[in-house]
């Protein structure tokens, strides 16, 4: 009984010290590995994407970012405010590019419109544009017009605009305000 | 291994055993305790920490940074996404860096390989030079056009010192040592009250046994509570009420046997007186009886006075087992005291002696003759000649030693050699000797007490043969007891 009495001292001093030793090691705040928490930010742009039809279908396609603006190092001047989003309606009017075309892709809106996009109190996001020749804007041509531009907006960050609702304003007349019918991620 | 079983187990008293118990049971437990306390709460502390650094961060890189950045971008694009990142921010494009900030080389290779693939917000706490930080990395998010959101290369480091949270976390273990420290204290203290409380039943139970075993046969424990100690207490009375029972019944039985003996003796003097008186008649009237009447006679005389020598001794001993034997003492010359017991039996031709005068003794001299005579007449019944007697003295003792040159005592026979009715050789049990005379000599020797000095008989063999029989008597013996 005296025997197992001191075993058991022996066993119990063990865990103490164990315990004690534990708590010692492990004593401040410790180096992690890499943890990983909530999504990252959005909002770089490193392409345009542009909406265009294949077999009537909305189909986004990347295109390149324009070189920067430069101004002149004389320039006393401030620039008129060129809205970057603009950059996007642009690439549509320029078209399929002969990659696209020979993808099957093609595009409503005629090449060559002129475009250009702001905000006003009325009517919310508009975009003008103005087809050469007057021509009419079919509701494909819209659709592209209005996710271009709300996917311009989402790739900033914004994550309201994958839901944006647009008016498009062809010489004047505005069209029926809308939002994309494709889902932008 | 038994070593430290002995040291921790065996060779510690139950005291320590039962601090070292509590100690080490409170330490467990406290250790236990704060520990989990301290692991969930340091576990707090990191994520309280993370959650109010890295949430902030994210935002302002979300809200100001990258809002809409270009890519890829000019160093002047970088310098203001870090300051509106603000701290030291670095905003990182493949080989480009903001200005300023925090030295990349801290960020491990673990955390560049993830930031490359992951599109989520990433941190590692590292050890910064010793200092605890964490390393927050965001990298920014670009939407193309048929994957969805990718890693643009755009990424956002930030280093914040974690000194405060480390801070924090020591005043936790601080106070989980302290609070340890005074479980461990209190529990020395709980310790040894419950062996106070223990062990002073056990302490009176040792006493009360100790003075059981010395005689007290009365002794008994108070028996309080209702406890095993308190159960072992009442086994322990019981069994001394029950010793204490069974040995007065003994010492009644001894009493009422050395009763009857003495009643026997005393009953057989009458008779016996009578017969003595007349077997002396028959003594002198043997030489006129016929050859077998006349050895008759002389037998039954011969016997009788065995008898009464018997009987006297058996009333000698008797006095001495009820405790009525008294010393008569007298202060006389030891030599001369045992000169003439010798002369009056007859023996002084037949034993050297070596008596020097001089040594005068506070002695009771009947009892002294008794002895000699006694040590001196078995000496030259049953030892070969010379039979000597020395005589010893110094400021303490009365050393008497009567040596004769047989051929000593057997071993077997020295340790019964004073007891009574024992016989050394069974072919002499027909001896004229009652059995009891050493017996008596011994008796009378530790009847000589004085102070704590007690008188004593011891019989031992010579080296050069013959049995050697000592008698010590203490020189200065004490006042006659009232």
């Amino acid at each position: 009984m005296i025997r197992r009495n001191g075993l058991l001292s022996v066993v119990a001093l063990l865990l103490a010290g164990a315990v004690v030793g534990t708590m010692v090691a492990a004593c401040g705040i410790r180096p992690s590995t890499v943890i990983t928490g909530r999504e990252a930010p959005r909002g770089a742009v490193v392409s345009l994407t542009v909406y265009l039809l294949k077999n009537d279908a909305l189909r986004p396609t990347s295109r390149a970012l324009p070189p920067p603006t430069t101004y002149p190092s004389d320039l006393t001047a401030k620039p008129f405010y060129v809205n970057p989003h603009d950059d996007a309606l642009h690439a549509l009017a320029d078209g399929p590019t002969t990659t696209d075309a020979a993808g099957g892709l093609t595009s409503d809106v005629p090449v060559g419109t002129r475009m250009s996009s702001t905000y006003d109190d009325a009517y919310g996001n508009v975009v003008f544009a103005e087809p050469p020749d007057k021509q009419p804007l079919s509701q494909h041509a819209l659709d592209q017009i209005v996710c271009t531009l709300a996917t311009s907006y989402a790739g900033d960050g914004n994550t309201s605009s994958t839901t944006m609702k647009v008016t498009v304003i062809v010489y004047g007349r505005p069209q029926p305000k809308q939002s994309c019918p494709f889902a932008i991620p | 291994m038994s070593r430290l079983r002995r040291i921790l187990g065996v060779a510690w008293g139950l005291r320590p055993r039962l601090v070292v118990a509590f100690v080490l049971i409170a330490a467990i437990s406290s250790a236990a305790a704060s520990g989990a306390t301290y692991i969930q709460a340091r576990r707090v502390v990191e994520n309280d920490a993370t959650d109010a650094i890295v949430q902030p961060m994210v935002s302002r890189v979300h809200d100001y940074a990258t809002y809409g950045q270009r890519l890829p971008p000019t160093q002047d694009q970088l310098n203001s996404i870090a300051s509106e990142v603000g701290g030291n921010a670095v905003a990182v494009y493949q080989n480009m860096r903001s200005k300023g900030g925090m030295d990349l080389s801290v960020i491990t290779s673990e955390m560049r390989d993830e930031m490359r693939t992951r599109t989520d917000v990433m941190w590692q706490r590292i050890d910064d030079h010793g200092t605890p930080a964490m390393i927050i990395g965001i990298p920014v998010l670009a939407l193309q056009a048929t994957d969805g959101w990718k890693p643009s290369g755009l990424e956002v480091y930030a280093k914040t010192s974690m000194s405060d949270q480390q801070t924090a976390v020591e005043k936790l273990a601080t106070s989980a040592w302290l609070y340890g420290s005074l479980a461990a204290l209190f529990a020395v203290i709980v310790a040894l009250l419950a062996a106070r409380g223990v062990l002073r039943p056990v302490r009176r139970l040792g006493i009360t046994a100790r003075q059981l075993g010395e005689g007290d046969l009365s002794a008994r424990l108070t028996v309080r509570g209702n406890d095993e100690m308190a159960e072992l207490a009442r086994t322990f009375n019981n069994t001394a009420a029950a010793l204490e029972h069974h040995v007065g019944q003994l010492r009644r039985m001894e009493a009422d046997a050395r009763r009857f003996v003495a009643d026997v003796s005393h009953e057989l003097r009458t008779p016996l007186a009578a017969m003595t008186a007349v077997t002396d008649v028959l003594d002198e009237e043997a030489p006129q009886l016929g050859d077998d009447a006349g050895q008759a006679a002389r037998l039954v005389s011969q016997e009788t006075r065995k008898l009464t020598r018997l009987v006297e001794d058996l009333m000698e001993v008797s006095r001495f087992d009820a405790g009525a034997a008294r010393l008569a003492l007298d202060d006389i010359d030891v030599a001369s005291a045992i000169g003439s017991t010798l002369r009056a039996r007859g023996w002084l031709g037949r034993v050297e002696t070596d008596l020097p005068s001089g040594v005068v003794a506070r002695l009771d001299p009947r009892r002294l003759d008794v002895i000699v005579a006694n040590l001196v007449g078995n000496a030259l019944k049953h030892g070969a000649p010379p039979v000597q007697v020395r005589l010893w003295a110094d400021h303490n003792w009365v050393d008497v030693r009567v040596m004769d040159s047989g051929p000593g005592l057997a071993p077997e026979v020295l340790p019964h050699v004073f007891d009574r009715f024992y016989k050394a050789e069974f072919a002499r049990t027909r001896s004229e000797g009652s059995g009891l005379g050493l017996a008596i000599a011994w008796e009378n020797a530790r009847l000589h007490t004085s102070g704590g000095l007690h008188g004593s008989l011891e019989a031992t063999n010579r080296p050069e043969g013959g049995a050697m029989f000592i008698l010590r008597l203490p020189r200065v013996v004490g006042e006659e007891p009232a």
